[in-house]
């Protein structure tokens, strides 16, 4: 990974490997993401490490939208392609995707298209759903002038380990 | 001073001590043992001795001492007797103890109020403490193992301290530069040719030799570092034989209280496993070998009458079997009595009277529930149960289970399945299609050439004649599900096989042994059973390494008997150089290539038809790879053909404008993979 690419990774592992300050009154660290053509933001703290370019290495006969498995400090984790998970069709054609964020909550990273920014987002600007949560958006918050949705990576956390488990 | 002043010594004093203790065993497997082996075991007792006492521990010293002058009268002979040998154990484990408690808190050392030293043979039950060593620090890495990383580490040392010193060139290097720049500056009345010239000269001898050992420095960096790693990664891997002198004690030790006559052999003990597992089973492993002697092996004179060796034989048998490891327990005694057992259940209450006769699964799970006897006479020692609980237990608690085969008269053999989290072992690296993976070397039989007419098309699916019977034949790339064309040419083909079942997977070449550390696949990537981990290649990325019982158990598929399909792809690049590499890489995997030098020229062909990929260079000449796609967009019948853009430039920009002019795919001529490159294509033609 070089040139810009391998600067924001840097500052990103960089800012993983400090411990998470406590969350500044009313604001939300996330990041800016594309999955396919599709923008959504991703919460900083369900995270634990941002990466670009891993080597995946492809399993026979997995669950749907299993990537396959890649090398992070030393430790096997299983790769998940954010297309499959939230049904985004890709537009890419070939291209696997290049970005992949670990989760924090369990031992899986997801994999999406193109990081595109590190953002500060004013709690009150993030809207709720006003009814029953809906798949693995629950919220969403204005960037660079449109309304994204925010993923919840618990969710999709629980949703692979019942892929895993042969669940629909 | 290291805040921690045993450290060496504690390490020095253990292994010391497992010298002595596996000495004493094995003088007394072999009825007294050498005068040889009597003195290797005095220099033990000695370098203890010395040690001991350099760090002040006066009893270690002391027991140290009583040891050295037990074997004195052996030196010359040999000969140690069982008397001696019994005395001397029980000094061992109270030193084991000692040692393991040094630099903790004094709570935890152990007071010669609790360690008895008898006189004479112990005479405690088989249920007495043995030296059972939960701790898992207790089954440590070898010596030599340790050696490695440290000479590794001392090495890689050694390679930082090179490119320090050019780091220190290079900032000459620097100030040269600056000295040059200054005299070129335009001074009037000066002539600054003569003296920039001198430090050009320097300045260019500088560079060119900081040039020259930087790329060897690293170069050595990098091979010490990858070597420290896998040394590092071995370091928590104990060889099974770790376990045997704990065990042999048990079965030594009850065999004696006993008065029974029993031999320990063990199998497998170069089986490399995880620390932690060995020390979890190694307590189940014990309670299974005084369990044997206790209640398998018959006294020296029923043996005798039923025609057996006065000697029972006890043994353990370590195997890895693709993500698992098996710990047998077996023994020749009487075996488990069915209907014995059987009726005490019922005395108990444990099983209804109306119970039928026991399958042996059935009486394995009455007896792991604890409680019961397989003896058929209720002495004082067999009537208290067998603890087969703690094998039960200890099954559970590493997700494993236990299996028992048993026939009455002729022995017994409980097996602990457990799965394994770390292992290595020699692999053979096979590649096919762009894709290396690693399988067992010790499940392969034999490597072969096929040719693509020794493949016959079976109802079952493809198959070879090996050895006069006829094997299925399974390609990796199908096996791992990966798209690929059908190959051409012959195969190559290694034979592997697993509990008397045989396959021959086809691959394209066959690229040595290595030895690999393998890790379990992760819970969250359930996949097919044909992969039984993955261990990291040089470049850290995961590489599979197929499980031999589930390569037997795929299903085989018919090969694509009928003459391969072969889609032709249009490789479009100005360099000659990227052409023929990319020719031979599409061609070695059964693609037709055809050549184009420049966007113009690939437009020309491609309007000629017939082709399934155009694999294109961004940078080009004339036209470049960008306006080359979107013309192919524009025309009615290109506009379907997928093209992938190959290109040194691999910004997001780039990737995201060869999408937006509909590029296919994207692969970066610095991170040129073959396997991703032809992983891509074949998506794309599929």
């Amino acid at each position: 990974m070089t040139g810009h690419a391998g600067e924001i990774a840097r500052a990103f592992d960089a800012d993983f490997a400090r411990p998470l300050a406590p969350r500044a009154a009313n604001r939300e660290d996330m990041l800016a993401i594309r999955v396919g053509d599709e923008p959504y933001l991703v919460v900083r703290g369900e995270l634990a490490g941002l990466f670009a370019d891993k080597p995946v290495t492809p399993l026979p006969g997995g669950p749907p939208g299993l990537l396959g498995i890649s090398g992070f400090r030393g430790a096997v984790i299983a790769v998940y392609d954010l297309r499959a998970v939230l049904g985004v069709g890709g537009t890419a054609g070939g291209d696997a995707p290049r970005w992949v964020v670990m989760a924090a909550a369990a031992p899986v990273a997801l994999a999406f298209d193109r990081f595109e920014a590190f953002l500060r987002v004013p709690g009150d600007a993030i809207a709720g759903h006003s009814g029953a949560a809906a798949g693995h958006v629950r919220r969403a918050a204005p960037c660079d002038g449109e309304l994204r949705p925010i993923i919840d990576v618990p969710s999709i956390v629980a949703a692979i380990r019942a892929r895993a488990r042969g669940e629909p | 001073m290291s805040r921690d002043p045993f450290r060496y010594f504690r390490l020095e004093a253990r292994e010391l001590v497992d010298r002595l203790h596996a000495g004493l065993l094995e003088i007394d497997r072999g009825g007294g043992g050498s005068g040889e082996l009597v003195r290797t075991l005095l220099r033990a007792a000695h370098t203890l001795k010395g040690a001991a006492r350099a760090v002040r521990q006066r009893e270690l010293a002391d027991h140290a001492h009583a040891i050295e002058d037990a074997l004195e009268a052996f030196r010359d002979t040999g000969g140690v007797s069982r008397a001696a040998i019994d005395a001397l154990l029980p000094r061992l484990d109270d030193m084991e103890l000692r040692v393991r408690a040094l630099g903790r808190p004094p709570e935890a050392e152990p007071s010669a109020a609790h360690i008895v030293i008898p006189a004479a043979a112990p005479a405690a039950a088989p249920a007495a403490p043995a030296p059972v060593f939960e701790d898992e620090r207790a089954l440590r890495a070898e010596i030599g193992d340790m050696d490695i990383v440290l000479d590794g580490v001392a090495e890689a040392h050694a390679a930082v301290g090179t490119l320090r010193r050019l780091a220190g060139d290079l900032e000459q290097a620097h100030r040269l530069a600056e000295l040059a720049i200054d005299q070129l500056a335009p001074r009037a009345g000066d002539r600054p040719g003569e003296h920039a010239h001198t430090t050009a000269t320097q300045l260019r001898g500088a560079i060119g030799a900081i040039d020259r050992h930087l790329g060897a420095a690293i170069e050595k960096l990098d091979r010490e570092l990858r070597g420290v790693r896998d040394a590092a990664e071995q370091l928590r891997l104990v060889p099974a034989s770790a376990l045997f002198t704990a065990l042999e004690r048990a079965a030594r030790d009850a065999a004696h209280t006993l008065g029974k006559l029993v031999r320990f052999d063990h199998l497998g003990g170069e089986v490399r496993l995880d620390a932690h597992l060995l020390s979890a089973v190694q307590p189940a492993l014990v309670q299974l070998v005084r369990n044997a002697v206790a209640h398998g092996i018959e006294p020296p004179g029923d043996r005798e009458r039923r025609g057996k060796p006065r000697e029972g034989r006890v043994a353990i048998e370590v195997e890895r079997r693709g993500r698992r490891a098996a710990f047998r327990c077996r023994d020749d005694g009487r075996g488990l009595d069915a209907a014995v057992l059987r009726e005490a259940a019922i005395r108990r209450g444990a099983l209804a009277p109306s119970a039928g006769a026991l399958t042996a699964g059935a009486l394995a799970e009455l007896l792991l529930r604890g409680g019961m006897s397989t003896s058929s006479t209720v002495t004082e020692i067999a009537g208290r149960g067998i603890g087969l609980d703690v094998v039960r237990d200890v099954a559970a608690r590493l997700g494993g289970k236990v299996e028992l085969i048993t026939a009455p008269g002729s022995g017994a053999a409980f097996e602990l399945d457990v799965p394994v989290s770390l292992t290595s072992f020699d692999a053979l690296a096979l590649e096919d299609a762009g894709t290396i993976a690693t399988v067992p070397l010790a499940a392969v039989r034999r490597v072969l050439r096929v040719p693509p007419g020794d493949i016959a098309a079976t109802p079952e699916g493809a198959a070879i004649a090996h050895d006069g019977a006829l094997i299925p034949f399974l390609a990796l790339r199908a096996v791992l599900g990966r798209p690929s064309l059908p190959r051409t040419g012959a195969w190559s083909a290694a034979v592997i096989e697993d509990r008397g079942r045989r396959i021959a997977l086809g691959v394209g070449r066959v690229l040595g042994t290595a030895t690999v550390v393998v890790r379990p696949l992760p819970e969250l990537a359930p996949c097919d059973p044909v992969i039984g981990g993955a261990s990291f290649d040089a470049d850290g990325a995961p590489q599979l390494v197929l499980d031999p019982a589930g390569l037997v158990a795929a299903r085989p598929r018919a090969l694509d008997a009928a003459p391969a399909r072969r889609p032709r792809v249009l490789v479009i690049d100005d360099s000659v150089t990227t052409r023929m590499l990319e020719q031979s890489i599409l061609e070695s995997a059964g693609y037709q290539v055809d050549l184009a030098v420049s966007a113009e020229d690939g437009l020309a062909r491609a309007r000629t038809g017939g082709y399934a990929l155009f694999l294109v260079d961004v940078e080009m000449p004339g036209m470049d790879g960008y306006s080359f796609i979107e013309q192919v967009q524009r025309d009615p019948q290109l506009r379907d053909t997928p093209a992938i853009l190959v290109t040194s430039r691999a910004s997001a920009a780039d990737r995201a404008r060869g999408r937006e002019v509909g590029a296919r795919g994207f692969i970066a001529k610095g991170e040129f993979d073959q396997g991703a490159l032809l992983e891509q294509i074949a998506r794309l033609v599929a």
